[in-house]
């Protein structure tokens, strides 16, 4: 097992694609193994292949690029416009507005972050914003959208650690709009005084808001009918994925009428690409996978960490100090894969809800993007808005601890994550 | 060859991702009016691992796959060129085994039907041979790409773009 590490880090070292880095360290078990034949690899290859929940994950990502491509981002944006602008640091509350309602509709941070760097970052900064502070609040307020259903990582965790994808979805509906409103303060806090304002806007009055509000009704609906839609226990969460590609498809071709034949190709041939990056990683992830278990790793990880501790709260928050360090070096996909079969057994064991974890964990991995020194969301954002990294990272600070805090009462009110859950199923 | 090659991958992708999502929704409406079609998700079931390998061969040509540049970010081209070089003679290597063993399993396989429709699962195990040989193709070409290009400065390596063009990759 060690050597599967060893193998896997110094790929990653020198740069090769992380489903490649997987895929080989992952392999090598089976070439090197006395016992298991080496089809059996291939075998674990295409048996990932066959999990239904895992559909999933291309029917979301395919209706995110459709509802790009059929206005219902530019909505949202005009409604978060008119709504906060008006605001202390009202483009930096646009910004955290849109990446929770983003959330709801498609399920990736970085895509969010890229996105709003774009049409965000130049005005912010003509406004007279800092660029570290720009760029630090964009990119930071993509991570409420790793708990906002549908989030692909809640999909795989569920996946891979065999907890309910409903009630994780329901979850972390609840964390991802405190993370609104902790991150909403922070920023509020830093722009007031340093006199922040957007020239143009003013408080909208009860009819434009309104407006906005309605012209904008079939995103924000959205996620509310996918919801429903789950709750219900009718539908599963793949079978609502293919419900949200027809439902992008019906809103952009007939309500919208914004949608072309055109853009459905572009959206389409974007998100073959997208879905083959990710998935790569999840097949090749089959092996190692298996390897993990066979080596009974979470047997001897779970009883170096129990022999020093029992208290279940320390022991989920050691487990995430784990996690926050690993994040910064390694990609949240990755460690969802790897660390979620070794993790969840352990935290069952002593007695923590794997839905409240999961919520905890997917929020702790999703920040790793965020920062330095490796974070794929920082480097698109400040390479999008030219800001240099200590900028970046000076200015994150007050956002940091809004994060660090929350992250904290979710640990120790467990109701704030599992109120909802528990309430509809 | 190569550009009949990415033609091929981007139609493939997208006729497959347009039939597995019709495929699953039918199911869905079809259950709820009680009429279940069993064979409609076990048919999507197994056409999505092709998908997942055409998708990952378009992304392996667009060099869209993610990896970590902390620590090869500040060589030279020529050093970073060398690296991905050998990672890609190592990576065919490894996509040869799996061709073979892929291939032995599928033989193994071909009795074993699939979920209650009667497919066999032998559709399902050969798609990694065949997204294996495919992934090859791209690596190849890419690394032909690269090495016609070694003496521009910024031009993009076998896996990686060069810096000015991976910011606006992710757009």
């Amino acid at each position: 097992m060690i050597y599967l590490g060893i193998v896997f880090l110094v790929l990653l070292v020198l740069g090769a694609p992380v489903a490649f880095a997987i895929g080989i360290s992952g392999f090598l078990f089976f070439l090197m193994s006395d016992v298991m034949p080496t089809s059996i690899g291939v075998q674990k290859i295409a048996s990932v292949s066959q999990s239904f929940p895992l559909l999933a994950v291309p029917f979301f990502v395919f209706a995110g690029h459709l509802m790009n491509e059929s206005g219902i981002t530019e909505r949202l944006f005009r409604f978060s416009k008119v709504a906060v602008s008006w605001m202390s640091g009202g483009l930096a509350q646009v910004s955290i507005i849109l990446s929770t309602l983003m959330g709801g509709v498609s399920g990736s941070a970085v895509a969010d972050a890229a996105m709003e760097a774009r049409i965000l970052g130049p005005t912010m900064i003509e406004n007279g914003y800092s660029r570290g502070y720009s760029a630090a609040v964009i990119a930071l307020s993509s991570l409420i959208t790793a708990t906002i259903p549908p989030s692909l990582g809640l999909i795989l965790y569920g996946y891979v650690g065999n907890v309910s994808i409903g009630r994780l979805f329901l979850a972390g509906i609840v964390p991802g709009l405190l993370m609104m409103v902790f991150l909403m303060c922070a920023a509020y806090l830093v722009a007031k005084k340093r006199n922040y304002v957007d020239r143009d806007a003013k408080r909208p009055d009860m009819r434009t808001f309104f407006h906005a509000l309605y012209e904008a009704k079939w995103a924000l609906a959205f996620p509310v009918l996918l919801v429903v839609a789950i709750r219900g226990g009718v539908f599963t969460p793949s079978e609502v994925g293919s419900f949200a590609v027809v439902y992008a498809l019906v809103i952009g071709f007939v309500v919208h009428g914004d949608l072309t034949l055109d853009k459905v190709w572009r959206a389409a041939t974007h998100a073959v690409q997208d879905i083959g990056m990710i998935m790569l990683i999840i097949l090749f992830s089959g092996m190692i996978g298996f390897a993990i278990i066979f080596e009974q790793v979470p047997q001897s990880i779970a009883a170096a960490l129990l022999a020093g501790m029992s208290s279940p709260v320390a022991i989920v928050a050691t487990i995430l100090l784990m996690l926050f360090i690993a994040g910064l070096f390694v990609e949240s996909t990755v460690l969802v894969l790897l660390l979620t079969p070794i993790f969840v057994p352990i935290v069952k064991q002593v007695g923590f809800d794997p839905v409240h974890f999961g919520i905890l964990m997917m929020t702790i991995v999703t920040l790793g993007s965020m920062t330095p020194p490796v974070g794929v969301a920082m480097y698109t954002v400040c390479s999008l808005i030219n800001c240099r990294i200590e900028d970046y990272v000076r200015e994150s600070a007050p956002f940091l601890v809004a994060i660090i805090a929350l992250v904290l009462l979710l640990l120790f009110v467990p109701q704030l994550v599992l109120f909802l859950p528990n309430l509809v199923f | 060859m190569n550009s009949v090659l990415k033609r091929f991958e981007l139609v493939c992708g997208v006729i497959l991702l347009g039939l597995i999502v019709f495929l699953v929704f039918i199911a869905a409406i079809m259950r709820t009016f009680g009429h279940p079609l069993i064979w409609s998700v076990d048919l999507a079931q197994l056409l999505f691992i092709w998908l997942c390998f055409v998708g990952a061969s378009r992304a392996l040509r667009a060099r869209a796959h993610l990896g970590m540049d902390i620590a090869i970010r500040h060589l030279g081209h020529r050093s970073r060129l060398i690296i991905e070089l050998l990672l890609a003679v190592l990576f065919i290597a490894f996509l040869a085994i799996l061709t073979v063993e892929g291939v032995n399993l599928t033989l193994l396989n071909r009795e074993r039907l699939f979920g209650d429709s009667g497919l066999s699962y032998a559709y399902v195990t050969i798609a990694v041979p065949f997204g294996s040989l495919l992934l090859v193709t791209s690596i190849v070409s890419n690394a032909l790409e690269a090495w016609k290009q070694r003496n521009a400065p910024a031009a993009d390596l076998v896996f990686s773009r060069s810096d000015d063009s991976s910011a606006q990759a992710l757009l």
